[in-house]
């Protein structure tokens, strides 16, 4: 792994790397504004790095920019001055505070005499020759390319230079044009930092083309003069985004507009990189969080009613102490940021406050840690003074990430095992409960990995047993197949099982689930007949943790907050035995812990509703010196948020208690770094990391698909460029050979067409990735249907016969200079300093002249296996296996020769998810070179190695797109920079990024959160409440005794001030609950109801013999890859049954009086059930096709259709009372039936659930029927029955 | 409008229209810059030419005071002096010198001479300290700047959104506690 490696071999690599941030910085400026970082603006929030002369010299971003000589001296210069003493990163130009030359030059010569292996020639030359030899170092590396000039506006000083003359009394420069003045400023600064640092440019430029010639052989002709002085630099990510803007499937068909290269954002490093590296850092068992904690004891002692002297106190301090050493000792050292929160939300316990923290900042920078710590202690505070305490940790998702249990658990294991080394009777129980928990059956069934953790080095294993007893265990072997030997400890402290009743909850300590399995578990409380039956369960929760928090701004917020508050209702009630009273109620000995990704980058760009331009903005430096006043100052957007998530009067019941506790991440870096400023001087000496983002626009006549598909062509050989090139960096553990890149795609349905379309178009039939290196020649046959690729051929081939036939050129010109083939061809990033003389000396004539010089560049077998491994993959993906699960099953026994591309989504078993994870994590091989992906990578899944995102589409929010950025550029081995290519669509909504304030406010997370607050939408509320009472519906009509249970909680004091509104809404909910069940009991005078309902029942009947009979041939066939087959429709099995039931029960009862919706929407959620069945298993293996009766879906079909004709004939008779005359007319026109008895039900992640059938009736007496899936669309379509019950 | 004034007209126009400048600053900035016209003036008389130093120039509703003009028979020197190093060099200097200059030629139109402009700046280090000279060459840029600065000194071209504030080196040196993008020091 990558932390073996030397401490001096990594200290050098880091100094490559930092060195290379500044060049990159630079080069960004001169890509987006032809300009260089000289300034910026520090606002306390970040420095701002602008382009001094905007308006009047602007310069668009244009990617085919470069650094001349000087620029690129000058950056890596500057780069060396910042590590060995920093500089000034307000002005990052400012020679001062001056660095002793010999110093650079020291750091320099190490530096390079790591790339060298240690060659004695480079000790005794000077500054100006190590320079030359460690450009040329990082051009033979890719880590650097030399372009010729490709646009005539690139901001260039050594031609600026010439405009200077001296004079007796003066020195003269005379301009002719704004730009030049703009450039002779740049060149003025740069001349005087060169100056102070005894640098001479002539010199440098001369050092420079003496090793060139040294090195290359390039012959210092007149003509090569001339080309060095407009020759540029552009570094690895520049060439990526040259190539990306230019991406074509041929020539001449420009797949991409425009581009847009964003300004750069610089990051402090990570707590967890400077931590281990500088004597910075806390201790977790420092006195001041010992003595808070003892505090803390004293205050939950006494506000229990425990009586406690000053030896039990004092017992209780040592055991937390020494859970405290162990806990030191697996993190050594806590950031500021951390010890900060730690210590003051003990501090906060005993001064018997209960608090509402608030957490927010970067993955990676130790928040589970903070509030774990705070959570354990305080339930352990609780245990050992012989009370009860729960905590809940509550997650936006389908499943909390394996990362983040493995934290959880490791910690919990170190407070258990501490307590049973002091022979205490009692642990914490850790229960996980979501979707993913294991069913419990009263056969045993084969141990399972428990979500593919590991404790302590072994597998964490679990299975059911006989009577439905449920064991854990640490194996040294697989879990399958695990033998009783393999058992190295039995684990029963921790608990992820699925259960029908609640009661299990009441053993454990710590659960952890998501908002969803809340709500389910806060509607089972809320509607039980005794709450006390409850208090197990709920009465005894002391801390609630929100988790990744920022998730709520997007979706599910109603979800949670009408959880909360039920729960919230629910366990006042349980304290109480009553009816709360007050929020004081609500939130009596409660914690609320929120931790979220960072929610406050807004006030980079705008503050006080004032904004930025970002027009002449190349970057910002998100650091913050001025500590003093704001680290604890909870900024408004987190109190609005916090409002929305929690209710205006729960955050003002903590906030009037001054128990808001926050820390501000960024201050708090600046602080450990001991960074300060003086005057306008804040002097950094750190490393970097950056952010950049390119915005791609699709040619607008062209699908946005193409415009992905082809820069996913460049991407690929540019990854492969890293894999093959940077191998000298890092020979011995060869880290760069993992290199690989994610692309989000966040509709599952479109990720697998355009993988499957990718790979089948552009790999297979179009062969552009070797069209892309000019290999046209050696590939002019499609590998899909054999024939010849006449397009290519005519477009590159016979382009290239003509253009060197006409006008005879060297391959150098055509590859670099010619207009069409140079922005074309990714050749370039193949091409070493060895190979220009190859390119330069011998003049072509026509492709095969051309080809036959390709096919002597240094790294042409790298080229040639690349595309043979891709064109096998795409074989193997297309060709072999029926589908990419079977591909998946079998990429362990690929041939190493096979470059592979992965997919990634939701849709995927978890086994296969993990399979996919292990092979990107190189624990696998082979290691794919790009994994397409849903948001199912967003989180948790960690890898050093992939430098570079794309996201497809403008679909996540700010706060996740970020997320994902940050998915890159964790390590050394992807260079520290998250890297971003925001491929936009041609649709409305994505064309707004095209302006780059909007673009820029975006991708870096500068927007507000914009959440809504769900307790001021009465309808809202309701959705979410009346779930219980519509689920019992299923069996009884207007349950009284859930409306009456519902009513007092609406009603409730603290209800109704959080909620306002929502008992009057309710009321006319009610009363429309009442008015549709007797519409639905008229009978018709039209139809015969009773004969539709008649042919239903039997329909319907009919099916679940089907279903049963295909069960039944499963059984028989004793088919193992069946088995889940058979589980899936035994599923259906059940639910129809409860159709067929219900349907049963109002025939006995000869009645109408029965509202038939929920059992459409049962069914209809059948429907899709078995569609997914079929598609699933028909084609992904031989099983499905025989075992499955195609006959289900027409009688389901039937079913449906014969319900809803009853369901339009009772509607038929449905009036709205007191309906305002427009609405009337606009339903009488196109009248909309829609469940409205069943507002906003959910499903088991809590997004909205989205199985409607929208009924629409047609003007001429038609009726059309709509299955849609999104909810939103859902709602707005089926708003005319809704306004109804919002007025 | 002083001479100052125009300085300020010119950052407001083409960065910021919340700017207000820190007086202490460009008082400051006065004091150093005496010294240094002088100088030039003495050089330039020692070619034989005539200098005038705060000259004043003025245009219908506009007025402005130019460092320095000096002239011979066939040229007039319009010169803008700043006691900054040349590598501080900002582009409002150069529209400044261009409202000056649309300024002069608007008030001297029967003038047939030749006019030259020049920024003049410190250069290198104080032991061998000499002036650089930014000098405006070509008829082309000449007039272009005087066509620019024909119209800041009228109309001006704001910022086309105003809502959006423009960061920019100004941003040191202005007072406006209104801006919530105050720069922080130390």
């Amino acid at each position: 792994m990558a932390s073996n490696i030397s401490a001096s071999k990594r200290e050098c690599l880091e100094d490559i790397i930092s060195i290379y941030h500044d060049i990159l910085l630079n080069e960004i400026a001169v890509m987006r504004a032809n300009t260089i970082v000289e300034e910026g603006y520090n606002t306390g929030e970040a420095i701002v790095y602008f382009s001094s002369s905007y308006p009047l010299y602007t310069a668009h971003s244009n990617v085919n920019r470069g650094l001349d000589y000087l620029v690129l001296a000058y950056s890596i210069i500057n780069g060396l001055r910042r590590l060995e003493g920093g500089y000034n990163v307000v002005k990052p130009i400012d020679p001062e505070p001056l660095c002793d030359p010999n110093k650079i030059k020291s750091r320099l010569t190490r530096v390079l005499s790591h790339i060298k292996k240690g060659l004695p020639d480079i000790d005794q030359v000077n500054l100006e020759d190590l320079i030359a030899e460690y450009v040329l170092e990082l051009v033979d590396l890719g880590l650097l390319h030399m372009i010729p000039e490709q646009t005539n506006d690139n901001l260039n000083i050594i031609e600026t230079r010439k405009l200077i003359e001296e004079k007796s009394n003066f020195i003269v420069a005379k301009i002719n044009e704004s730009k030049d003045f703009h450039a002779l400023k740049v060149c003025l600064r740069l001349e005087e930092f060169f100056y102070r640092y005894g640098i001479d440019p002539r010199k440098l430029l001369e050092a420079f083309a003496k090793k060139l010639i040294e090195k290359v052989g390039i012959k210092q002709s007149d003509e090569e003069q001339k080309l060095f002085s407009k020759t540029y630099f552009k570094t690895l990510h520049g060439m990526l985004y040259k190539y990306s803007s230019s991406a074509s499937s041929l020539p001449f068909n420009p797949a991409t507009l425009e581009s847009n290269v964003l300004p750069f954002v610089i990051e402090p490093p990570l707590p967890s990189s400077y931590l281990l590296s500088t004597s910075t850092g806390r201790q977790i068992n420092e006195q001041e969080i010992l003595n808070s904690i003892k505090s803390c004891i004293e205050s939950i002692a006494k506000m229990n009613g425990v009586n406690v002297n000053n030896e039990s106190v004092n017992n209780i301090s040592r055991i937390i102490e020494d859970i405290l050493i162990e806990v030191s000792k697996k993190y050594p050292k806590l950031s500021e940021y951390q010890y900060r929160y730690i210590v003051n939300m003990f501090r906060a316990c005993g001064e018997n406050k209960n608090v509402l923290t608030v957490i927010t900042s970067p993955t990676g920078t130790g928040k589970t840690l903070i509030f774990l710590v705070y959570v354990l202690m305080k339930i352990l505070i609780f245990k050992l003074l012989g009370k009860k305490a729960k905590a809940i940790i509550i997650y936006p998702r389908k499943a909390l990430a394996r990362d983040q249990l493995v934290k959880i658990i490791e910690l919990v294991d170190i407070v258990n095992n501490v307590l049973k080394q002091k022979e205490k009777s009692l642990n914490i129980v850790v229960g996980i409960r979501d979707g993913d928990s294991l069913e419990l059956y009263a056969e045993p069934t084969e141990p399972i990995e428990l979500r593919g953790l590991r404790l302590r080095g072994f597998k964490i294993c679990h299975k059911s047993d006989f009577g439905g007893k449920y064991t854990v265990f640490l194996s040294k072997s697989e879990c399958d197949k695990c033998s009783p030997g393999d058992i190295i400890e039995r684990i029963t402290w921790l608990k992820d099982i699925k259960q029908e009743s609640w009661k299990y909850f009441s053993e454990y300590d710590l659960v952890i689930t998501n908002h969803s399995i809340l709500n389910m578990l806060a509607n089972d409380a809320l509607k039980s007949t005794d709450y006390m039956e409850y208090k197990d369960v709920i009465g005894d929760v002391k801390i609630i943790v929100i988790d990744e928090a920022h998730v709520y701004a997007k979706e599910n917020l109603e979800v949670l907050a009408t959880a909360l508050l039920k729960l919230l209702y629910t366990r006042s009630h349980i304290l109480k035995n009553t009816i709360p009273e007050s929020t004081a109620d609500l939130v009596k000995d409660l914690d609320i812990i929120m931790s979220s990704a960072t929610l406050t980058d807004q006030y980079i760009i705008s503050k006080n509703g004032k904004k930025m331009y970002s027009g002449n903005i190349i970057g910002f430096f998100k650091l913050k010196s001025t500590y003093e006043e704001q680290e604890t100052k909870l900024p408004t957007t987190l109190s609005e948020f916090l409002q929305n998530m929690l209710s205006e009067e729960i955050f003002r019941e903590y906030c009037e208690h001054n128990a808001i506790i926050y820390v501000d991440y960024d201050y708090m870096i600046a602080k450990d770094l001991g960074v300060t400023q003086s005057g306008d001087s804040i002097v950094w000496k750190y490393p970097f990391r950056l952010k950049t983002a390119l915005v791609v626009n699709p040619y607008p006549d062209r699908r946005s698909w193409t415009a992905l598909a082809e820069i996913l062509i460049a991407l690929l050989h540019w990854l492969n460029s890293i894999r093959v090139r940077l191998k000298k960096l890092d020979d011995n553990d060869n880290n760069y050979s993992k290199t690989l890149g994610l692309v989000f795609i966040d509709s599952k349905s479109t990720l697998k067409d355009i993988y499957r379309t990718f790979v089948d178009r552009q790999i297979l039939d179009a062969q552009d990735h070797a069209d892309r290196v000019l290999l046209t020649g050696l590939y002019i046959e499609s590998i899909k249907n054999k024939k010849p690729r006449r397009e290519a051929e005519e477009q590159i081939i016979k382009y290239i016969d003509k253009k060197t036939r006409q006008n005879g050129c060297c391959s150098y010109e055509l590859v670099y200079k010619d207009e069409v083939i140079r922005d074309f061809s990714v050749i370039p990033m193949y091409i070493k300093l060895n190979d220009l003389p190859l390119l330069m000396d011998t003049d072509i004539s026509n492709y095969n002249a051309f080809s036959n010089i390709i096919s002597k560049l240094s790294l042409y077998h790298s080229i040639r296996d690349f595309i043979e491994g891709l064109n096998g993959f795409a074989c193997k993906l297309m060709l072999r296996y029926k589908s990419y699960k079977e591909f998946l099953k079998n990429l362990g026994g690929l041939s190493k020769n096979i470059k592979v591309i992965l997919m990634h989504h939701g849709d995927l078993e978890r086994k296969e998810r993990a399979i996919i994870e292990s092979h990107m994590k190189g624990d696998l091989s082979p290691i794919p070179y790009l994994t397409l992906s849903t948001s199912t990578m967003e989180l948790g899944v960690d890898i050093e190695h992939v430098p570079i995102i794309v996201q497809f589409a403008s679909e996540p929010t700010s706060v996740e797109l970020n997320q994902r950025m940050g998915r890159s550029g964790r390590s050394l081995w992807s260079f520290y920079i998250s890297t971003l290519i925001l491929v936009l669509r041609n649709t409305g909504e994505d064309l707004i990024y095209s302006r780059d304030q909007e673009a820029v406010e975006y991708v870096y997370n500068f927007i507000t959160p914009k959440t809504y607050n769900p307790y001021q939408h009465a309808d809202i509320m309701l959705r979410h409440l009346t779930k219980i009472y519509i689920d019992e519906c299923l069996s009884i009509v207007g349950s009284t005794d859930i409306e009456n249970k519902l009513r007092t909680f609406i009603n409730a004091t603290p209800i109704r001030q959080i909620a306002k509104n929502l008992h009057a809404t309710f009321d006319i909910w009610a009363r429309e609950v009442k008015s549709t069940t007797n519409i639905l009991s008229a009978k018709s005078s039209s139809q015969n109801p009773q004969k539709v309902l008649d042919e239903t029942n039997e329909e319907i009947r009919n099916t679940l013999i089907k279903i049963t009979a295909n069960i039944e041939r499963i059984i028989k066939s004793k088919d193992p890859q069946a088995v889940k087959f058979e589980n899936d429709l035994k599923k259906v099995q059940q639910d129809l049954s409860k159709v067929k039931q219900g349907f049963e029960r109002h025939f006995e009862a000869m009645s109408y009086r029965w509202n038939a919706l929920p059992y459409l929407r049962l069914l209809s959620r059948i429907y899709c059930n078995v569609m997914n069945i079929e598609e699933n298993y028909r084609s992904s293996f031989e099983a499905g096709r025989l075992y499955w009766d195609r006959e289900i879906v027409e009688s389901l079909i039937n079913s449906l259709s014969g319900l809803m004709t009853c369901i339009q004939y009772q509607y038929s008779l449905y009036q709205l009372p007191n309906l305002p005359k427009d609405v009337e007319k606009y339903l009488n026109e196109k009248l909309y039936l829609f469940d409205t008895l069943t507002p906003g039900l959910i499903d088991d992640i809590g997004n909205s659930f989205c199985n409607h059938l929208l009924i629409e009736y047609t003007k001429k007496g038609g009726v059309k029927i709509n299955m849609i899936n999104d909810p939103i669309e859902t709602f707005s379509r089926a708003r005319p029955l809704n306004i109804k019950l919002g007025e | 409008m002083q001479s100052s004034g125009v300085r300020e007209h010119i950052s407001k126009l083409i960065t910021c229209d919340s700017f207000i400048p820190k007086h202490e600053v460009l008082e400051k900035a006065n004091r150093k810059h005496g010294v240094m016209v002088d100088r030039i003036k003495n050089i330039f008389e020692k070619m034989g030419k005539y200098c005038e130093k705060e000259y004043k120039v003025i245009y219908g509703n506009l007025k402005g005071i130019i460092d320095l003009v000096c002239s011979d028979n066939e040229r007039d020197f319009i010169i803008e002096v700043k006691s900054t190093h040349a590598s501080h060099a900002r582009l409002q200097d150069l529209l400044q010198l261009s409202i000056y200059a649309y300024l002069y030629t608007a008030q001297k139109q029967d003038n047939e001479k030749e006019v030259e402009l020049a920024l003049m700046y410190k250069y290198g280090d104080k032991t061998k300290e000499k002036i650089f000279v930014l000098k405006i060459e070509g008829d082309d840029l000449k007039n272009r700047l005087i066509d620019l600065g024909e119209r800041l000194a009228g109309t001006g071209t704001r910022h086309s959104d105003k809502e959006l504030f423009v960061v920019s080196d100004l941003c040191n040196i202005c007072e406006n506690n209104k801006c919530p993008f105050k720069p922080i020091s130390g």
